[in-house]
């Protein structure tokens, strides 16, 4: 069987699945004999292979100590999504306002 | 009719997919492995002899000539190590002391720069990256959409590739 060659090069996207382990083992042999003929692709993903194992350094992020316990980076949590950030605000706003009317009252 | 064109081909084409090899056979065996170089040195030897004997004809591109060769050796290399595993496990190569340092060093770098990332950055980059998420788990992970997601790694990346070259 004739393997589908790739006819154009690849996004970022798809190089991060590839340089990740995440397509299948055609896909990811028809792009390494792609970028054996496109020095462009082969440039693009020899760079962004550098950084990702580096990122994947456990150094860099910090210990584990600094996260959260389920392993969420410093800062996030439910106040850092818009939705609940939003929800607890306003939840906030109309507990106080409700306070306030009560004494004046 | 003309004859369609063929490929030319020397030992210095060759010797200019090096790299490109290096980083397949790296891909596939592990930056790790004691065995990488002598692989690439096996591969860049046998193509060259089989372009110097006129094996290459040119029918295809000198890329897909080495692409196969690379991707024939690999897969010996794994088979070869496979048989002798079964017998006997070879030890565990010992961590070349200078690169360790090297490694911390780039390592404490880019801690620097990922640090100076704001948080919406560096929580892509966590979590996709280090936490090995998917792109869509990620998304659901911040609220923020599949694209979104891309558009952040890929801007962290650049400024984090400017920062580290040299």
């Amino acid at each position: 069987m004739k393997k589908k060659e790739l006819s154009h090069c690849p996004d970022e996207d798809f190089m991060d699945s590839y340089l990740l382990g995440r397509i299948s083992p055609e896909s990811m042999a028809n792009f390494e004999k792609h970028y054996f003929d496109c020095t462009c692709c082969f440039h693009r993903v020899a760079e962004r292979d550098e950084v990702i194992k580096l990122l994947k350094n456990q150094d860099v992020f910090g210990e584990p100590a600094e996260r959260a316990e389920d392993g969420a980076p410093r800062g996030r949590g439910l106040m850092s999504r818009p939705f609940w950030r939003w929800t607890i605000l306003l939840a906030a706003a109309g507990l106080i306002a409700l306070v306030v009317w009560l004494l004046v009252r | 009719m003309a004859a369609p064109k063929k490929c030319q081909a020397n030992e210095e084409d060759v010797l200019k997919y090096r790299s490109v090899i290096s980083f397949r056979v790296k891909k596939a065996l592990g930056g790790s492995n004691p065995d990488w170089e002598d692989v690439v040195n096996e591969i860049l030897t046998q193509a060259i002899e089989k372009v110097r004997s006129g094996e290459f004809r040119g029918d295809s591109s000198i890329g897909t000539f080495l692409y196969v060769i690379t991707s024939r050796r690999i897969i010996d290399y794994i088979r070869q190590k496979t048989r002798v595993l079964k017998h006997a496990p070879e030890p565990h190569p010992l961590p070349d002391p200078h690169e360790a340092v090297e490694a911390q060093e780039r390592a404490r770098h880019v801690a620097s720069v990922v640090s100076g990332l704001k948080p919406k950055f560096r929580d892509v980059l966590y979590l996709y990256y280090y936490k090995d998420l998917s792109r869509d788990e990620v998304a659901r992970e911040l609220d923020i959409t599949p694209r979104r997601v891309s558009e952040r790694v890929n801007y962290a990346i650049k400024l984090i590739r400017k920062a580290i070259k040299p």
